[in-house]
């Protein structure tokens, strides 16, 4: 404690000054008045019933100016309600009473140390101002769009809050009306005492907002006891901004987080656990298609082999068939050897070399193994051959002529067909080649004609046919 | 609710330009001091009043 008279330093239960002999029991009661009020001020911050903590400190500085701390906290909680020039009038003057170890100077650097949070708050003020400019003369829709501003950028003010609550209920409709309340009450957390928000929220008592719980009268039990609700103890320096309330829009956040949070567990845990389920699975039958597959494999070539083998002796077997049918000739050895045996009997017993040419023609020489037959048939081929041609000859000249066998019916196709025969049992018989041109040539057909005139004037030119041969083509235009 | 009375009471707030008047507006004067003022008071009426009757005597 300081004496009043001297500024000298003073034990505080001392009655008298050391240095001067000033009475100080007057002056120590004032000052304990003093504290006594800021103690007061203090515990009702604390609570944050700010407006009662503003009157205890004023009447803490009216007995002593010199009290730093309760003027500190005064402009404390001047800045908590938005009051910021008052905040600083304060400290300033604190600060000019304590030079030295003052909290002020903290409080002032927090707010001086940038720059645009001191002109944001300076705004704030003179759009508020602004707004109640407008609201008293009259402009009410232009105060309610400044003090939104006002109260978006310090949702602390209690002041702007306040007048653009009372902007809301003068209009008077329902939404409007609901707007003040939600913004009464919370700017009622910021000072839970002040007078012009109680009045102004019991105007509004008819107003519910969503999740208020409505309370009958006539059930409302008497309080024992009524107390302030219970804040923190540094309460007064941390409050959550306000914001408006979003009843409908919560919910519906935390059923989108819920799903998403549910797709996640889904993707992290429930998905992997099915793939890899999946992927077994997949593998053991890939495992097993693998088994089957080498199975069916060994299988394919088992039977491959097999088909090879069948067909090797169905090869055999129709080698030996064709053997026994008679190879290409279309006579089996049976037939052969009948032909054979026939061709014999005609050669030595009726000496038709025509009939036995025949038999002979049947007969598959390949099939023959016998070394003596083979030569037998030899013989009998070559004496035969000519002969059978020879006179194969004179029946298609006959059936040409019209003469012999054929008397008065010239038959050029018959003849065709004899004299074919005859060259097949001798491909030299010029005669036959000379009576086919001719056959062809009665029948127009030149080309075949003169096909046989030609082989005969090219092969057997020094025949006597040839000459012929010659005078046909002429008479054919060669 | 008189709701134009109730406007009325609003004053606008100080802003920074206005914080030096407000500095310096601000009373200052406290119980001591009033104290201080009554005692100086007092000790002047007695001075005077030990004055007057040192003139008496």
């Amino acid at each position: 404690m300081n004496c009043p008279r001297c500024n000298a330093k003073v034990a505080f239960m001392k009655d008298r000054c050391d240095n001067c002999g000033q009475d100080l029991k007057t002056y120590r009661k004032v000052i304990s008045l003093s504290n006594i009020y800021y103690n007061k001020g203090l515990e009702q911050a604390k609570v944050r019933d700010l407006s009662g903590a503003i009157r205890s400190l004023k009447q803490s500085l009216e007995f002593n100016k010199l009290n730093t701390n309760a003027r500190n906290l005064l402009g404390l909680i001047y800045f908590e309600e938005g009051e910021i020039v008052s905040a600083l009038s304060e400290w300033v003057i604190s600060k000019n009473f304590q030079e030295k170890n003052n909290d002020a100077d903290q409080y002032m650097n927090a707010i001086q140390s940038t720059p645009n949070k001191l002109d944001s708050y300076n705004q704030t003020i003179k759009k508020y101002n602004s707004a109640l400019y407008s609201a008293q003369h009259g402009d009410g829709d232009m105060a309610i769009i400044q003090l939104k501003k006002v109260v978006s950028l310090n949702p602390k003010f209690v002041r702007a809050h306040q007048l653009l609550a009372l902007l809301y209920m003068m209009s008077g409709k329902k939404d409007q009306r609901i707007r003040a309340k939600r913004l009464l009450t919370a700017i009622q957390k910021v000072d839970v005492t002040n007078t012009t928000t109680i009045r102004y929220l019991e105007e509004l008592s008819d107003v519910h907002l969503k999740g208020e719980p409505i309370v009958k009268k006539a059930e409302e039990k008497p309080e024992p006891r009524k107390t302030l609700p219970r804040v923190d103890v540094d309460a007064y320096k941390t409050i959550t901004p306000y914001k408006e309330e979003k009843p409908s829009v919560l919910p519906f956040i935390n059923v989108i987080v819920g799903v998403v949070i549910g797709i996640a567990l889904m993707g992290f845990l429930i998905i992997p656990h099915i793939q890899a389920k999946k992927t077994n699975q997949a593998n053991s039958e890939f495992n097993k298609y693998s088994e089957e597959k080498a199975t069916n494999s060994s299988n394919v070539s088992t039977i491959k082999n097999e088909k090879k083998q069948l067909e090797k002796e169905l090869e055999t077997l129709k080698k030996e068939n064709d053997e026994l049918k008679g190879g290409d000739s279309g006579t089996n050895l049976k037939d052969s050897y009948e032909a054979l045996a026939l061709a014999i009997r005609y050669f030595y017993d009726k000496k038709d070399y025509l009939k036995t040419a025949q038999s002979l023609k049947k007969v598959n020489v390949d099939s023959v193994e016998n070394a003596s037959l083979k030569k037998l048939y030899n013989t009998m081929k070559d004496d035969t051959y000519k002969q059978a041609s020879t006179k194969l000859f004179e029946q298609g000249r006959d059936a040409y002529n019209g003469q012999g066998e054929y008397v008065g019916k010239k038959d050029y196709d018959k003849a065709i067909e004899i004299l074919t025969q005859a060259l097949e049992y001798d491909d030299t018989n010029v005669d036959a080649m000379y009576f086919l041109g001719r056959c062809y040539q009665q029948k127009s057909d030149e080309d075949k004609a003169k096909e046989y005139y030609n082989k005969i004037i090219n092969d057997y030119s020094t025949s006597a046919r040839a000459g012929e041969a010659k005078r046909r083509l002429r008479e054919l235009g060669e | 609710m008189d709701f134009e009375a109730e406007l009325a009471k609003f004053q606008p707030s100080l802003d920074i330009e206005q914080a030096e008047d407000a500095i310096y507006g601000n009373s200052t004067t406290d119980v001591t001091d009033l104290v201080q003022s009554i005692l100086s008071e007092a000790k002047k009426k007695e001075k005077n009043k030990s004055v007057e009757w040192v003139e008496e005597s």
